[in-house]
């Protein structure tokens, strides 16, 4: 079935944007139910819509379902991989300089964000949308992504230098 | 843990977008996120064995009470536009809408095969023994040419060529009606289901419903004629059709894909002609169809 097919391509990037919205969720069920209901909504996707975004939006709700009735737990967290590096990839300037301990200190700091501040960057950042994408999967109206994140970015700045500050000495 | 925060809180811009892009490849995502689960196969089961508890809602409760004759199949168009797709382009046609996208991602794009799933909706199979042709891409019931035209509430076209002559095996799904040939001289065998020519003919009222398409991004598309009415003629590459119903249900109708299509609507009835043969040979063959 062609659905599979398209399935299969949307799959990962899914599966991602579930985790990152609800990280002590259970993704891979969020992405299965999400595809379900999608399957069954299909007459309402717009023709001259692109479908990642319109499917991401599914998944992001499903995730949020989740996140909401699982409640706060203090395990909820991102988790950066064990200093594995992408082989092929160079290293940027940046990269070169944010060594393991800094990215970890940045996710610390993105975990204690609130989650539409972490959603937001994630979206933009870690799965890489562009603003339309954004606004779209995280149902948000599209003049406000950019101040949305503007905003987010402050207080990652916010929270990284007040923490900053409470730990030193 | 102090010390980095800082250094990272007085970055510019440019510098913590930079670094939130390589904190992006060290996140530790579940293993499904890297294929370690076919969520797809797994999604396929679910859908297979039924359809989701919740009520459609929304636009679909709105069609499937639209008053519209209910033996017309309400073609509408639930669309996949399986790319990610900036500007999308949706070419208008009485009763056909075609939309097709940009460039896909990385996916592979292997032709599904054969799916060892009868389409749930046909409830009854070919016998095992006597396998016709096409008996294994969903197109529905098998069933005989008188009765196909009843139930599509059609006059069927037929290719008037006697060396084409009657098809080999005809089936019906809900008011769809499809026309199966074998390989014959000239209407060389597709490579996946032996079918030469394919031709599915349904009622889709013009008003009421639309039909849509999409395409992956290597289909090409090519407004076309045919005896006068508008069509279009799509190579290329494995496309993908879904249509709603008119109880509201998207019906995956993408198995009968055995080569370049050439679609074109005639007054409320829309066909399908599928096959190896080139556009040109095609339309001919299309505008013979008597």
């Amino acid at each position: 079935m062609a659905y599979e097919e398209l399935v299969r391509r949307y799959q990962d990037v899914a599966v991602r944007t579930a985790h990152l919205i609800s990280p002590d969720g259970d993704a891979e069920d969020a992405v299965q139910d999400a595809f379900v209901k999608a399957y069954a909504a299909l007459a309402r996707f717009r023709p001259d819509a692109p479908f990642r975004p319109w499917i991401l939006r599914i998944v992001a709700n499903e995730a949020r379902n989740r996140r909401r009735s699982a409640g706060r737990r203090t395990g909820l967290a991102l988790r950066a991989a064990e200093d594995r590096r992408p082989g092929d990839a160079a290293p940027s300037p940046e990269s070169a300089v944010l060594a393991g301990e800094s990215r970890a200190a940045l996710l610390a700091a993105i975990n204690e964000l609130r989650d539409e501040d972490r959603e937001i960057i994630g979206a933009r950042y870690f799965l890489e949308l562009n603003e339309a994408e954004t606004a779209e999967a995280l149902g948000l109206p599209r003049g406000t992504v950019k101040s949305r994140l503007s905003r987010a970015l402050g207080r990652l700045r916010e929270q990284l230098a007040a923490d900053g500050e409470a730990s030193r000495g | 843990m102090a010390e980095q925060r800082r250094a990272i809180a007085a970055m510019d811009d440019a510098a913590l977008a930079g670094a939130l892009g390589d904190l992006a490849a060290a996140i530790a995502y579940p293993s499904a996120a890297s294929g370690a689960s076919d969520i797809a196969a797994i999604v396929r089961q679910r859908l297979v064995a039924g359809p989701p508890a919740r009520k459609p809602s929304g636009i679909l409760s709105w069609i499937g009470r639209r008053p519209v004759r209910r033996s017309v199949l309400v073609a509408i168009a639930a669309i996949l536009v399986l790319a990610a797709i900036a500007g999308a382009v949706g070419l208008g046609l009485p009763g056909i809408r075609i939309v097709f996208g940009g460039p896909t991602q990385s996916a592979p794009t292997a032709t599904p095969s054969p799916s060892p799933t009868p389409t749930p909706s046909a409830g009854s199979t070919a016998p095992a023994a006597s396998n016709p042709v096409g008996s294994t891409m969903g197109l529905g019931t098998a069933v005989s040419l008188d009765d196909a035209a009843r139930i599509g509430g059609l006059d069927l076209v037929l290719p008037p060529d006697p060396a084409i002559g009657p098809p080999d095996a005809v089936y019906t799904l809900a008011d769809r009606v499809a026309l199966v040939w074998s390989e014959r001289p000239g209407l060389p065998a597709d490579p996946d289901y032996g079918v030469g020519l394919l031709l599915s003919e349904f009622r889709g009222h013009v008003d009421e419903g639309y039909y849509q398409k999409t395409l992956d991004s290597s289909a090409q598309v090519k407004p076309v004629t045919v005896n006068g009415h508008a069509g279009y003629w799509i190579s290329g590459t494995p496309h993908f059709f879904y249509y709603v119903d008119p109880s509201g249900k998207a019906v995956d109708d993408s198995h009968r894909i055995v080569g370049d299509t050439l679609i074109w609507a005639d007054g409320d009835v829309t066909y399908r002609l599928e096959s190896q043969l080139p556009m040109e040979a095609a339309i001919r063959l299309a505008e013979s169809l008597r």
